[in-house]
């Protein structure tokens, strides 16, 4: 399979930035400015005509930097909130596109590219965009840009903020093949000290393209996860968890055919202290001195009877 | 009366020698068992994680360490010292009486090089403690597939281990086990290549 990383998406940089917006003491945000959205679809030199793209209003900002899931989104169970790194962005991107994909939720806007491969999306209200992966397909490679989210307006380094935002989404390119590979589910926790709080089973929804293809029971007595077999034919496939327990919260993390379902405890009491050491237990000491006693006594028995002979 | 004591020491003798080696038999059984769990749980994490891929500190603000729940038991990934063909899951809680069955998680993580995990040296699982050397590779791969590499940059002995002792250690990754015969800990610091 041949991989080819297309242009880096500015999205999680512009994202990153959105976060520290105030300590870097940057001028309010105009929640009211008309804004807009550029997505330009490009591998290399080949851009990419004709894809529908759609993009959903996950999160409101407000003038102070802030922001909050609304709409639609706004009771999922996942955490936009405090996130410093990339990987954290990818999860919560992932578990966000597996609700819109399940859920079958309108778009806020939708389009398709130009002969330039870019695409417009204006008059948008600021906030958070999540915008949908897509996929092109030629007899010869299949290319698939990545979901992402993006904040409109982003901040700048000169503490101001711009407000038709441009992207280039990351994509993956690689040539169809008939074979079957196993793809799998995996259920995460991150609850250190909240274990009693687990379901006893969960339920995943599995989606190719949008449909979906099965929902699956996860718990102990599968351990948590549940595999199956599709041929890498370029379909997209999602993973969505209904049923969240109480105070969990939702990331999907998707490495390569594995997505890995991680469901976070929120409630932190200021983190867990660090255990006693204790000694580990060694066995040889009475093992020595059973064994001793046991010559002792045989000893003495022996002694004894020589004596009464 | 007198002879009745000698027989009664002979029979005790005997069954006390006989329990030390029930004893013996018993625990090489029980370390046979924990090597076959071991693996067996190996195994399952080597099914469900995905393929490694290259770790590091990645500035995360959530750094605990993700769980995979395996036979009624959490691990937080996969520890591999390479010259000793050494693979071992990781348990995600610390239990300084269950390390003979699975090295354990004793505190912290890999994303800001906190991370602690005490073993066992019995048979098969931290068995290499005498003979690992300053400059040896050690792998740790968490369940999420990332896979952080560390060198042995030294290796103490200690009278005990505690959090306060092994905290102030300029490591990136720790990882201990008392010595069976001298009963003092070996302590390997790591740190990332």
């Amino acid at each position: 399979m041949k991989k080819r990383i297309g242009i880096f998406a500015l999205c999680f940089a512009v994202v990153f930035l959105f976060c520290s917006l105030s300590s870097l003491g940057a001028n309010p945000v105009d929640v009211q400015a008309e804004s807009s959205l550029t997505v330009q679809y490009r591998a290399g030199e080949k851009t990419f005509s004709d894809l529908t793209v759609k993009t959903y209003r996950v999160a409101e900002i407000f003038a102070d930097g802030t922001y909050e899931l609304t709409g639609d989104f706004a009771d999922y169970p996942v955490n936009i909130y405090g996130i410093t790194s990339k990987t954290e962005w990818d999860s919560a991107v992932a578990a966000l596109v597996g609700y819109v994909e399940a859920d079958k939720l309108a778009p806020t806007a939708e389009g398709v590219t130009d002969a330039e491969g870019k695409i417009v999306f204006d008059k948008l209200k600021t906030g958070m965009y999540l915008t949908l992966g897509v996929r092109h397909e030629d007899p010869v490679e299949i290319t698939v840009f990545d979901a992402f989210l993006t904040s409109v307006p982003t901040p700048m380094e000169n503490a101001e903020h711009l407000y038709h935002v441009a992207v280039f989404p990351k994509s993956t390119s690689f040539a169809p093949t008939p074979e079957e590979r196993e793809y799998k589910v995996v259920k995460i926790w991150k609850d250190e000290g909240f274990e009693s709080r687990r379901p006893q089973t969960l339920t995943v929804e599995i989606l190719k393209d949008g449909v979906l293809q099965s929902t699956q029971t996860l718990s102990a007595d599968n351990n948590w996860s549940y595999l199956w077999t599709a041929p890498v034919d370029g379909s997209v496939w999602t993973v969505v968890e209904r049923n969240v327990p109480k105070g969990y919260a939702v990331a999907v993390q998707v490495q390569e055919r594995s997505f890995l379902l991680t469901n976070t405890y929120d409630e932190k009491l200021g983190g867990p202290k660090p255990p006693h050491t204790g000694d580990t237990p060694v066995s040889w000491p009475y093992f020595l001195a059973c064994c001793g006693a046991g010559f002792l006594m045989i000893t003495v028995a022996v002694l004894q009877k020589r004596k009464a002979q | 009366m007198r002879r009745k004591i000698t027989t009664v020491f002979l029979i005790f003798g005997v069954l006390l020698i006989l329990l030390s080696a029930l004893w013996m038999v018993g625990s090489t059984l029980a370390q046979d068992r924990a090597a076959q769990e071991r693996g067996e749980i190996l195994e399952q994490m080597r099914l469900l994680m995905p393929a490694p891929r290259k770790g590091a500190p990645d500035g995360r603000s959530d750094v605990s360490l993700p769980r995979l729940s395996l036979e009624g038991d959490d691990f937080v990934g996969i520890l591999e010292v390479p010259r000793f063909e050494t693979d071992l899951p990781v348990c995600a809680t610390w239990d300084a009486d269950a390390v003979v069955d699975f090295p354990r998680c004793y505190w912290g993580n890999p994303y800001d090089g906190s991370l602690m995990i005490g073993g066992s040296d019995g048979r098969g699982q931290f068995d290499f403690m005498n003979e690992i050397t300053e400059g040896d590779s050690v792998f740790f791969t968490d369940v999420t597939g990332l896979r952080f590499y560390y060198r042995v940059s030294e290796i103490r002995l200690a009278d005990g281990v505690s959090f306060e002792a092994l905290s102030v250690l300029d490591a990136d990754l720790i990882f201990f086990a008392r010595n069976t015969y001298s009963l003092d800990y070996t302590v390997v610091c790591c740190t990332l290549a």
